[in-house]
């Protein structure tokens, strides 16, 4: 049980008084001469037990009505039937439902998916509220408000349905604020149905105070009852992810490489059928290794024709079925094309060459510059774009970012000066340097995905024969590919709408490396080269619920995905026209944990909050405020009380008349 | 003319009375004929019977001689108890000023014994006026109070007092049964017409309180907190008890036993109690 009022506990030693006064009264007791005691003391000694056993009665009624009395100023709120029951109607009751992936987990019970028991408890307690409440929806996809006239249509609602995108429950606190201020609503109670993962709830997030900043300014009183459902660790779940997808669009076949996350439940560890369907003919593949976590590489051959197509890898339904599946689409091949932006005399032509497009009979050599127009229109026919220079000003920053944004990959290397412009957060710092006779070495590289990956044939790039004289430090990258001994990061990564953007520490100079040799440096450059193509292919990738409103707008035929999904939290395969479309479910909703209860307390600040761990199907699971059964219990109470303090009547009979 | 006071058994007095003695006298109350043996008076020879039988019988006479009456007042703490106007003392006072005044009056002699915790006074029985002033006087005088020491001035004043006589005790009883009893019982075989006034208040035997007190004994430092009306049943149950036991134990001594609510006309306690005397006394002559 927990309190609106908690301060107010701190009076419960004042349920002591009656038997202070009753002490008290002890000392206080009229005086009455009396001659006939040694009958009185008979009496007593005869009545004893059944004087004390009332005298305790009378105080036990007295403290249970003081403590009764406490415990309904505190406010408390009772969890089931009873608390639902006793409590007083709001005049607004926000559903927030958590629709997102992890939501589709199986409850602890078993019974049914998280969001389904959410669903379930809040239909079944909503329903004492539809005649005195008005029922709003909000569920974590669309994040408006939707009247219900029936609680019970809360669970074949369209819009409480599972999706595949992540939830954004600041986001869906403020549609619940900005509904109250629009309608002037009167007191309302916030129902938050939720797993409460990190992710989903963005603890950091600078909302938060301002929420509850206005929940509170608000002249209606709002509490919040949260349903917390329970993490359920010790259930078969895997989950597959797509860390990336290389594209290997040679003269002779065409591939596409895909690394694959797969995170199973420690204890599930057999080996994992993968189903793979392409262009929705299907084939069983088998992961043997029995790792709780890993990436998995695998290369999938498209053939020779110059089709776009698009396929999904899964793995059997388990716990959670929202996290079994992901979507690929590829595009017809188109040019590549790289641009070398460099004033260096040495390190330009060898990046030229090395950006050349070698899958042309004759090979198409890349452009080399000094420096570039931010016109994005001469961008085109552009795939890589390597910038030997200072990091960009804003006007050509923005222009790169688009760039990468389309499905370009940047790679900056190393400039003769630093420079105090930075991109996306990320600097050049100072150059280090290292003696010829103890240069600085790659010991940690990506092998499975990215442009460093080991090849087809399973062959890792020869980084024991790099030998790095000069290198230039970063700070503010996002992810290391690959790494100097020293953990120094050799080329660093940071993902950008469909691209990609990289940075390489060291230059192809015989001052700087031996990159020049060629042997790491052409399949890196290459490898980018082929993953820019896909800004020349009129496919997108997309994160369920994170659609651009732009691709939003079209009208997209689902080819994969339940029939009458929504485009814009559903995962599958859409196409529209010649523009495909591929929807996977929001990286959030693999990220593991779970908020802590004083975590969460903490968020609503001093908002009125009641929270319940759900752990099962239980009666307990939403809590209503239970002043009423203790302001009738202290009647109850005192009315005993006052009961048996009533004198007894007096008997006509005495103890004999005169003889 | 006053109601007098009989005794309801022969008193051993020194004087001519109303009261029948235990001894032969020169009343003219016949009593029995009796074999002459040497010694007797010759004057009390019944010459008739002489000269018909020519046997020696002497012809005998009931005595009367006067009342000795020791008034035995309980002065402990219990008997200052009032619910009314008048305590259970005051009201004893009253019963023994009369009787006490009655019984002079009617040339008998009369005692007071006040009872406190020990003997407080004991003023032997008297016929003249004056020594009724006397009694009087000392009433208000006595010092009242403190625990009772009935039962030890009973026993005493039956060692003391060794001739038939009428022992009237004032008290409210609030004693041991077991020793009150017995110390009755030894005045009864010393042959004592004893008359119990067992004096009660009101409340006392109905027990009548709406709210926790804080009962203080008047004889004692002992004190009790209750609620009466949880503890009235037990309180009555053991107090009826009480007054049954007594009672019946007075009926076989053959005690006068007379229970006197402080409530009472003491009048008409007053006259019922010489009414029934009287006529005991009428039937005894």
């Amino acid at each position: 049980m927990t309190f609106l009022q908690p301060l107010i506990l701190y009076g419960l030693p004042l349920a002591l008084l009656p038997v202070i006064i009753h002490l008290l009264n002890r000392l206080r007791h009229r005086p009455q001469p009396w001659g006939a005691m040694q009958f009185l003391l008979a009496a007593s000694r005869s009545s004893v037990n059944q004087a004390k056993l009332k005298q305790f009665l009378i105080l036990l009624f007295r403290t249970l009505a003081v403590l009764a009395l406490i415990v309904f100023l505190a406010r408390p709120l009772s969890g089931g039937y009873l608390g639902w029951a006793v409590s007083t109607a709001p005049d607004v009751v926000f559903l927030l439902v958590d629709r997102s992936a992890s939501m589709e987990h199986r409850s602890s019970s078993g019974v049914g998916s998280k969001r389904e028991e959410v669903l379930k408890l809040m239909a079944e307690t909503a329903t004492g509220f539809e005649e005195t409440s008005h029922l709003i929806l909000i569920d974590s996809a669309t994040r408006q408000a939707q009247r219900l006239q029936r609680a019970e249509s809360l669970l074949e609602h369209p819009l409480s349905t599972p999706t595949d995108a992540a939830a954004d429950i600041p986001a869906m606190l403020q549609s619940a604020l900005s509904w109250l201020v629009e309608n002037q609503a009167g007191n309302a109670e916030i129902w938050i149905g939720s797993d409460l993962q990190p992710s989903n709830w963005m603890a950091d997030d600078e909302r938060w105070p301002s929420l509850v900043e206005k929940f509170q300014a608000l002249p209606q009183s709002v509490r919040i009852r949260l349903l917390a459902m329970e993490e359920t660790t010790d259930q078969n779940d895997t989950s597959l992810s797509l860390h990336e997808q290389s594209r290997r669009f040679l003269s002779s076949e065409r591939a596409m490489v895909f690394s694959l996350d797969i995170d199973r439940s420690e204890s599930f560890t057999d080996s994992l059928p993968i189903e793979l369907v392409l262009d929705g003919v299907s084939s069983e593949l088998q992961l043997d290794s029995n790792e709780a976590k890993q990436r998995w590489r695998h290369r999938v051959d498209l053939g020779g024709q110059e089709v776009s197509g698009w396929g999904s890898f899964s793995i059997p339904s388990d716990a959670n079925p929202k996290n079994n599946q992901i979507f690929f689409v590829y595009g017809e091949p188109g040019d590549l094309g790289g641009t070398v932006v460099a004033s260096d005399a040495i390190a330009g032509p060898i990046l030229q060459f090395c950006a050349g497009d070698f899958q042309r009979d004759p090979p198409k050599m890349a452009s080399l510059r000094t420096s570039w127009s931010a016109d994005t229109r001469s961008w085109e026919n552009q795939t890589l774009l390597l910038w030997q220079e200072s990091l960009p000003e804003p006007e050509m920053a923005e222009a790169l970012e688009s760039f990468a944004r389309e499905g370009g990959v940047v790679l900056f290397l190393p400039p003769p000066e630093p420079g105090s412009a930075s991109f996306l957060d990320t600097t050049w710092g100072e150059i280090e340097e290292a003696s010829p006779t103890d240069p600085f070495k790659v010991a940690r590289w990506d092998q499975i995905s990215g442009p460093l990956a080991d090849t087809d044939e399973g062959l890792g790039l020869p980084f024991d024969t790099l030998d790095t004289y000069r290198r230039r430090t970063l700070a503010g990258y996002e992810s290391v590919v690959a790494s100097f001994q020293d953990g120094s990061p050799f080329l660093a990564r940071k993902t950008v709408g469909q691209g990609a953007v990289y940075f390489l520490a060291t230059l192809p100079r015989p001052d700087w490396s031996t990159l020049a040799d060629g042997t790491i440096i052409v399949p890196l450059i290459q490898r980018l080269l082929q993953d820019g193509a896909r800004r020349q292919e009129k496919i997108t990738y997309a994160v369920s619920g994170e659609l651009d409103p732009q691709i939003e707008g079209k009208s997209w035929r689902t080819l994969s995905a339940t029939e009458g999904g929504d485009v814009r939290w559903t995962a599958g395969v859409y196409r529209d026209g010649d523009r495909w479309l591929a929807v996977n479910r929001s990286p959030k909703e693999d990220q593991p944990g779970r908020l802590e209860s004083e975590q969460t307390q903490a968020l609503f600040g001093d908002l009125p909050l009641a929270m319940q761990e759900e752990t099962g199907p239980s009666d307990e699971a939403l809590q209503g405020e239970a002043w009423r059964l203790f302001l009738f219990g202290m009647l109850l109470f005192l009315l005993t009380e006052g009961f048996l303090t009533l004198p007894a009547p007096l008997k006509t009979a005495s103890a004999g008349a005169a003889s | 003319m006053a109601q007098p006071l009989y005794s309801r058994q022969a008193m051993e007095g020194t004087v001519s009375g109303l009261h029948k003695s235990p001894h032969r006298g020169s009343s003219v109350e016949f009593a029995e004929y009796r074999q002459y043996v040497p010694g007797d008076d010759l004057r009390r020879l019944d010459w008739r019977v002489l000269a018909r039988t020519d046997r020696y019988y002497l012809k005998e006479f009931e005595a009367e001689t006067n009342l000795r009456a020791y008034f035995a007042l309980d002065l402990s703490g219990s008997m200052q108890f009032s619910s009314l106007e008048s305590t259970k003392q005051q009201f004893a006072e009253k019963l023994l000023a009369t009787l006490a005044y009655l019984v002079i009056r009617q040339g008998d002699a009369a005692g007071l014994l006040g009872i406190g915790q020990d003997t407080v006074i004991d003023l032997p029985p008297r016929r003249n006026p004056s020594h009724l002033q006397l009694l009087l006087d000392s009433i208000p005088t006595l010092k009242k109070g403190g625990p009772t020491g009935l039962v030890e001035g009973l026993h005493g004043l039956a060692e003391r007092v060794r001739r038939r006589a009428m022992i009237v005790i004032f008290s409210d009883c609030f004693c041991e049964l077991d020793p009150l009893m017995s110390s009755l019982q030894h005045l009864c075989f010393e042959h004592h017409d004893v008359v119990l006034f067992h004096l009660l208040d009101p409340q006392e035997i109905q027990f009548k309180f709406d709210r926790p007190l804080r009962f203080t004994d008047l004889e004692g430092p002992t004190s009790l907190v209750t609620e009466p009306s949880v503890i009235r049943d037990e309180y009555l149950k053991h107090l009826r008890h009480f007054m049954e036991t007594l009672q019946k134990g007075c009926r076989e001594f053959g005690i006068d036993y007379r229970r006197i609510l402080t409530s009472d006309n003491y009048e008409k306690v007053l006259a019922d109690f010489l009414i029934e005397r009287s006529r005991v006394g009428a039937t005894s002559f």
